[in-house]
């Protein structure tokens, strides 16, 4: 779980990823029930509705669903499709900031490769 | 009559007992130690005694403790019932309420001890009680006019109000104690004086409830 | 849901406007945050607001029906401001016990255990008198009153003022959890705004006597940027733009943009960042440059 919600990102989308990393680390496993939107807001002493913000985005998604009564669930196949919108993201998020980044200090495609092998074997 | 009224008038009468008691603790307290101090005979000689000059002392204090705590009321009490979400006409109905009760708690205290000690100027006690009436609302129009004012000006302003009352207080009581010697109690300036009371006493009002009309939270 | 609606309000103060035309309306079941700094009429709005205050000019309605002097309206509202512990004739001399039973005599939906547990909470000797409590403890009481109100609309000015980080963290911690259970509508304003911001659903803004912002504060923040970089970039990717607070140093320079709508891009060259509630209220404060 996060510690602390930092500045950087809306804190709803912050919630919704906290909880989509749980579900990709095998913290959160499919059919298990997810904190409930008061247990949020008070863990991290934010509006209620800014917890239920982050957990709609995820209903919307179909990462989680609603049991009437009991609270809210992690979707069987979640872990999927988280996967698969990160994959596509990947790029935008990481790659991106890697090559600018080894651009700006001279390093070449070559060295790049290198250094994933590397990481590879590691 | 709505819920947050009748909260009022319940709170208010509630202070204006309050405040009787207070005054009349008070007033045992002297009576005690005067007995004490003053023995003449025995003691409960000395407190025959004394009941007619605490009789006296309490009238005063009728007067001057009602003057007081009106004076205390807008910048204070009525303030933070305002900050508590009293309406102002709750307001000005409370303090009537609550003078009311003090005053006439107080007067029947010293009633009962007039006659138990067989006292007789009963009539003294009725003009205090008159005056101490109309004290009240002229301590509230005091209490809303030095909401500007520093507080110097409105320690003396008391202290003028208390020796003011004192004084006057202190003629009533003799003037009448000179026609209860003199004839019947009844007469046509006991009256007059009666009518211009409620007069002043009504126009007070009115000017207080104008004042209060527009107040805020101090 | 109700709506708290403050039309038109202006308030002077001889020839001093204190509010100048200012119209709010604070829908029920939501916690709004109140910024602004000292003297732009924060507790004065909130005072006219729960009719504690006369307005000048203009019209206050709780669905509809006015609230100055009706029973009906103040019944909803609770408006919990500090109380000072000094009144015009010498220390405040009344004790906390009494203080609080004069509260428990008017808020009709006052919950005494809740009180009681509170008390407790916040450690404060009800025993004792007000001009003897030190700032934290001032502040304890008037959030005690304004929870165990339990009025639809709960109103806080500065609640955290003398309260240490501690007490604070509580006091975020109570609202939640009240609202939680009860969806009670919370205005809370303050200067510590950072740590209250994630507490707000919506924010209003209030300069000099005039609301500036009234929105969701998750609206308010998409639009907010942070762009650095070099000047020439940075006065080229902002051009058109709101600009708020530029600071250099060297060739590097930084200025706070708050767009009329999300930027999707400010184009390369610049750095840009989220700007938090508290960062952003700054550089309002610090002043709009028109121009780069």
């Amino acid at each position: 779980m996060l510690d602390n919600l930092g500045e950087d990102k809306s804190i709803y989308l912050q919630i919704s990823e906290m909880i989509e990393d749980e579900i990709l680390r095998g913290i959160l496993n499919e059919e298990e029930q997810v904190p409930s939107t008061t247990e949020l807001s008070k863990f991290y002493k934010i509006n209620p509705a800014t917890a239920a913000k982050g957990i709609n985005i995820l209903v919307d998604k179909e990462v989680l669903y609603k049991k009437r009564g009991i609270g809210m669930f992690v979707q069987t196949g979640a872990k999927g499709k988280i996967i698969e919108e990160r994959k596509k993201n990947f790029y935008e998020t990481f790659v991106k900031k890697i090559i600018t980044e080894a651009k700006l200090i001279g390093i070449d495609k070559q060295e790049l490769k290198k250094m994933i092998d590397q990481s590879n074997e590691e | 009559m709505g819920e947050l009224s009748k909260r009022a008038a319940k709170y208010y009468f509630v202070q204006g007992t309050k405040q009787a008691l207070f005054v009349l603790a008070f007033l045992a307290m002297i009576t005690v130690l005067n007995c004490l101090v003053f023995v003449d005979g025995s003691v409960m000689d000395s407190l025959m005694d004394n009941i007619g000059s605490s009789i006296r002392y309490g009238s005063y204090m009728i007067v001057l403790c009602n003057f007081m705590f009106s004076v205390y009321g807008p910048n204070w009490y009525d303030s933070i019932a305002l900050s508590l979400g009293c309406r102002r006409k709750d307001i000005f109905i409370g303090e009537m309420i609550k003078q009311v009760m003090f005053v006439l708690s107080d007067f029947i205290v010293l009633i009962a001890l007039a006659t138990v000690a067989k006292q007789e100027y009963i009539i003294v006690l009725i003009g205090f009680v008159v005056l101490g009436l109309v004290m009240g609302p002229l301590g509230l129009i005091v209490g809303h006019k030095i909401k500007r004012i520093g507080r110097i000006v409105v320690l003396v302003t008391i202290m003028v109000g208390a020796f003011f009352s004192a004084m006057l207080s202190n003629i009533i009581a003799m003037r009448t104690e000179a026609f209860i010697t003199e004839g019947c109690p009844v007469t046509g300036v006991v009256i007059g004086f009666i009518i211009v009371a409620a007069v002043l006493y009504t126009l007070f009002e009115f000017w207080a409830y104008n004042l209060n009309k527009k107040s805020m939270v101090v | 849901m109700s709506i708290l609606s403050g039309k038109n309000i202006v308030k002077s103060y001889g020839k001093e406007n204190v509010l100048k035309n200012v119209s709010v309306e604070i829908e029920t079941g939501k916690i709004y945050g109140l910024i602004g700094r000292n003297g732009a009429g924060k507790t004065t709005l909130l005072s006219i607001l729960t009719a504690q205050n006369p307005a000048s000019q203009g019209e206050i309605t709780l669905d509809g029906k006015p609230v100055w002097e009706n029973e009906e309206s103040l019944s909803h509202i609770c408006y919990s401001r500090e109380i000072s512990p000094v009144t015009m004739f010498g220390p405040n001399t009344l004790k906390v016990k009494e203080y609080l039973a004069t509260a428990r005599a008017f808020y009709i939906n006052w919950d005494e255990a809740y009180a009681k547990e509170l008390i407790k909470l916040f450690n404060i000797d009800i025993k004792k008198r007000i001009s003897k409590l030190s700032k934290g403890m001032l502040s304890a009481v008037t959030i005690i009153v304004a929870l165990a109100s339990k009025a639809d609309i709960t109103i806080l000015d500065e609640p955290v003022a003398g309260l240490d980080v501690v007490a604070r963290e509580q006091f975020y911690k109570l609202v939640i959890e009240e609202y939680s259970e009860t969806g009670r509508t919370f205005i809370i304003s303050t200067h510590i705004i950072e740590e209250a911001a994630s507490l707000f659903e919506k924010i209003i803004i209030i300069d000099k006597g005039e609301i500036k912002y009234q929105e969701n504060l998750d609206e308010l923040l998409s639009r907010a940027y942070r762009v650095s970089g070099d000047t020439d970039a940075v006065d080229k990717a902002t051009e058109g733009f709101k600009i708020y607070n530029p600071e250099s140093l060297g060739r590097n320079k930084v200025v706070t943009v708050l767009a009329d709508k999300p930027v999707e891009s400010f184009g390369e060259g610049v750095q840009v960042e989220p700007v938090s509630l508290q960062n952003l209220f700054y550089a309002m404060c610090m002043g709009e440059r028109k121009e780069a």
